[in-house]
């Protein structure tokens, strides 16, 4: 049951649709009514706790994660793997968006919020002040897609009815909830209503909760976006992940990226990252992360591309440390290329 | 099935030779224990053998405690030829080697995935004829075993037309090359080949009035051993004989396989019919005109796509009640351009038979042409609630020329029981792969499918059909063998016993030893209940997930553990299984 990745696959390309995800997770639920999770397993379930601590003193944990030894203490006593890249941590971000009649909810997961705030994070405001939007950003707590994963369901309740608190007079009135974040997203519009049933509350924000590309692709459709697009001469690849294909979105966020003038989108055979969030960040699974991984590592290769783009934080950790290039979320790209005055 | 026991010795003897690539812990015996079929028998144990030196100590101890053995590939087959009270060896992680020999022949290992070889073959612009759907994930050893076929067998034929050479180890713990060889020949094979080719020789000489006479009325057939068309004047061809044993012959390692030369363009085109006589005319009208694959869906399938996907209606008029896909391969545009227009002459001017639908030589329009037939299979397995699409009258074939009026009589036999269905398959061949929508799990419709499968039978057999044309006999077919076969049947038993003599490569198989119904060892019967297991799983709609899994494998070429482990257990049908006991 380990072996479930809860990458989704199976929703999309099973030809019976059999929801195979949903009962690893009910089956891994069941066999940890006994067997207690591992020490790496309770760290990676509780990724925005540790992110928190580590972002308070970010030089300190970015020369920590960079020094051997320490990794090598880290791997022994944690069990997460010495060879794995972790990203840099980010200084706390606070931000207060003028008022405007035009509202979302921006929810940043983990990775905007405490590793690329001045790319995903920034980037994301910014390009909804450009559009005339209030980018509303309350404080959240995880959305706890990875204790899902790891069938801890029970003790993802009390964060996610945490958060359905903050995010209800939001729903409430209509405003958006944006996810910049693949997982999280997946979290919420897929995960929550297999095993939480009878709660129109969280129904309500399930409701609200658009994905950002799709989002801002209406939005262009609709003409909200204008002509106003510097070029990007820039040759990239997009690598679509697993709980953005699986979250039956409208758009292809490929569709977005042909907005930006002078981007040369090379197409390749996308395939699985192989880091599956947290799964190959263990050290029983990073050779076998690194394995799934070296076919769309290859594909990368192969295309020569500048850089790369995803957005999902932990496929961008994964294609950093298999072709070594730089990997940043979609958005921050096109509000690179979006010129509007603030 | 008898409930046999076996001393424990062969268990440590294996241990012992094979270490750790042998198991027999609960959950890979219960990952074994299903296929693409409806079946469910837990192996005896799981070897993954590394090399033929592994598949022959396999064979050496479980021959000497006359254990059962069973060669396995992807585990996609549909009639239960690849579960068994057996040691079972999977053969997909490694036999993965492709060698291209030139001269239009590729050397392939058993494990070898066949989109994988097709990928290879694209390069040399070649491809290997037979096609099934299932060519995703399923492996040329299970093709070898299963004699598969696909729409393309149309002007191919099955498997068996395909394979030059064949090498096999045998219960006797020998490896066999089972070649087409010259009758003059044999005398100058080895002292161990020899004796095996001057048996099969006689025994063919010596059933020819009935090997003739047996011959069903098909152009296409995957039943019983293929002792048709493999001994002739010059030739004697035992690689053709093996293909289509199902692992009862012994374990194939690899095979010589002809290729042949990609068609540069191809085409095309639909017919609409109100009448089915009509379909069937038009059918032998495109065998003469030379069509390279000609399939066909009938009303209940029409009716299915368009009421899960009305805005398909634009791509058919409403009256439509068979629908056929005809193709046609050339080496130019205007070549095919003038087989269209000649089936249009022939069928739409001069016969009057059909409506023509849209046609096109343009790849991206050929798949929408299509769109009607792929969103039915789709929605086939996707079909809410208890009755399922059940694969047991699935792949008839019944020659071309009188299959229309076949169809007649099994759709007046399915109404006779009120059982809903839906019908599609290779018109070309007369192969057709009806599903009817039952529940195994109510009593009694158990009980009327009991009835209903002896008249089927009766029915392909007084067409003198064949009751598998591409998917094998497996435990579905083989109880009726002996009935369809009344004088070849002593045939498949002397072969059997000339390569197996102890019966112990897959023993439930085409010469059973010992008989049974097709209907044991079901998946889901009256009996079937979930074991509770005080966790969400239980709930109603959890159960029926896991239920919905069919096995078909199809996870085995997208899962991205798989893809990486090579691994039963890391699929997603693994899951299923494990969870369905």
């Amino acid at each position: 049951m380990d072996y479930c990745l809860n990458c989704g696959q199976c929703l999309t390309d099973c030809p019976t649709s059999v929801n195979i995800p949903g009962i690893a997770i009910l089956a891994k639920e069941k066999l940890h009514e006994k067997k207690s999770f591992k020490i790496s397993e309770q760290l990676l379930q509780n990724g925005k706790l540790v992110s928190q601590l580590s972002s308070t003193l970010p030089t300190v944990s970015n020369i920590a994660l960079s020094t051997t030894p320490i990794r090598k203490m880290i791997e022994y006593s944690t069990g997460l793997d010495s060879r794995r890249n972790f990203p840099q941590f980010s200084k706390q971000f606070k931000h207060e968006s003028s008022k405007a009649e035009k509202k979302i909810v921006l929810w940043t997961g983990c990775s905007a919020q405490y590793n690329d705030t001045e790319g995903e994070l920034k980037n994301s405001i910014e390009i909804f002040e450009k559009l005339g939007y209030e980018v509303i950003l309350p404080e959240w707590k995880c959305c706890n897609v990875a204790k899902i994963t790891y069938g801890n369901i029970g003790s993802a309740l009390p964060d996610i009815d945490f958060n359905v608190e903050v995010l209800l007079p939001y729903a409430e009135k209509n405003i958006p909830i944006i996810f910049t974040s693949a997982s999280c997203g997946y979290a919420f519009m897929h995960e929550y209503s297999q095993f939480i049933k009878g709660n129109s509350n969280l129904d309500k924000i399930i409701n609200a909760s658009v994905d950002i590309h799709d989002f801002l692709y209406s939005l262009f459709l609709d003409g909200d976006f204008a002509d106003s697009f510097e070029p990007v001469n820039a040759r990239i690849v997009y690598h679509d992940p697993c709980h953005l294909k699986s979250q039956n979105n409208k758009y292809g966020v490929k569709d977005l990226l042909k907005i930006i003038p002078g981007l040369d989108l090379v197409e390749i055979d996308d395939s699985c990252c192989g880091i599956a969030g947290t799964f190959g960040m263990k050290k029983e699974n990073f050779d076998l992360s690194m394995k799934i991984g070296s076919k769309l590592f290859t594909e990368i290769e192969t295309a020569k591309p500048e850089m790369v783009l995803s957005g999902c934080g932990t496929c961008q950790i994964q294609i950093n440390q298999g072709t070594g290039l730089e990997v940043i979320h979609p958005v921050t790209l096109l509000n690179k290329s979006f010129q509007r005055g603030i | 099935m008898n409930n046999k026991t076996y001393n424990n010795i062969w268990q440590d003897e294996l241990k012992q030779s094979l270490g750790s690539k042998v198991s027999w812990d609960v959950v890979t015996l219960q990952l074994y224990s299903t296929a693409a079929c409806f079946y469910e028998i837990s192996p005896l144990a799981v070897v993954i053998p590394e090399n033929v030196d592994d598949i022959v100590n396999v064979i050496n101890i479980c021959r000497e405690h006359k254990v059962p053995v069973l060669p396995r590939g992807a585990g996609s087959s549909l009639a239960g030829n690849s579960v068994a009270e057996a040691v079972v060896l999977d053969l997909t992680h490694h036999f993965g080697n492709i060698e291209i020999l030139g001269d239009n022949k590729v050397k392939s290992g058993v494990g070898v995935v066949l989109n994988h070889l097709q990928d290879r073959l694209k390069v040399d612009n070649k491809k290997f004829a037979p096609d099934p759907s299932s060519g995703n994930v399923c492996v040329i050893g299970g093709m070898l075993g299963n004699n598969s076929g696909g729409p393309h067998t149309l002007k191919h034929g099955n498997m068996y037309k395909h394979v030059d050479e064949v090498s096999i180890v045998l219960s006797n713990g020998k490896i066999f090359k089972a070649q087409n060889i010259l009758l003059n020949e044999i005398v100058k094979l080895d002292d161990f080949h020899r004796p095996y080719y001057k048996k099969v020789k006689s025994l063919l000489e010596s059933y020819s009035v009935s090997i003739d006479e047996g011959r069903t009325f098909t152009t296409k057939s995957a039943t019983g051993y293929q002792v048709w068309d493999i001994l002739t004047d010059t030739h004697l061809n035992m690689a053709s004989l093996l293909v289509g044993s199902e692992g009862t012959l012994g374990v194939f390692t690899d095979a010589v396989l002809k290729v042949i030369s990609k068609s540069p363009k191809r085409g095309v085109i639909s017919f609409y019919f109100n009448e089915i006589e009509n379909m069937g005319k038009a059918v032998q009208h495109l065998r003469s005109l030379g069509a390279s694959a000609i399939e066909f869906v009938d009303h209940s399938f029409i009716e299915l796509a368009l009421s899960f996907k009305p805005e398909l209606k634009k791509f058919l008029p409403e009256h439509v009640r068979y629908l056929l896909y005809v193709e046609f391969e050339g080496n130019s545009l205007d070549e095919i351009n003038l087989k269209f227009s000649d089936a249009i002459e022939t069928l739409i001017n001069k016969e009057q038979l059909a409506e023509v639908g849209a046609y096109s030589t343009d790849e991206a329009e050929i798949l929408e042409i299509f769109k009607i037939r792929k969103a039915a299979t789709v929605i086939l397995n996707k079909i809410p609630g208890q009755e399922k699409p059940v694969p047991f009258i699935e792949d008839a074939s019944i020659h071309p020329d009188i299959f229309p009026k076949f169809l007649v009589d099994v759709s007046n036999l399915l109404n006779k029981y009120s059982f809903k269905y839906v019908v599609f398959g290779h018109a070309g061949d007369g192969n057709l792969h009806i599903r009817p929508l039952l529940d195994f799990k109510d009593d009694k419709t158990y009980k009327a499918v009991e009835e209903f499968m002896d008249n089927f039978v009766e029915l392909v057999i007084a067409y003198n059909g064949s009751l598998t044309g591409e998917h094998g006999d497996g435990r579905l077919r083989t109880p009726y063998l002996q009935k369809r076969f009344p004088k070849l049947y002593p045939l498949f038993e002397e072969i059997k016993l000339l390569f197996d003599p102890e019966r112990i490569m897959n023993p439930d198989i085409i010469v059973p030893t010992n008989k049974y119904q097709w209907n044991e060892n079901l998946r889901y019967t009256p009996e079937y209940k979930h074991t509770l297991t005080n966790s969400g799983i239980d709930g109603s709609n959890w159960i029926n997930e896991i239920e919905k899994c069919h096995g078909c494998g199809t996870c085995r070429e997208y899962c991205p553990v798989f893809i990486a482990t090579g691994e039963e257990e890391a699929t997603a049908r693994a899951k299923a299984n494990i969870l369905e006991e």
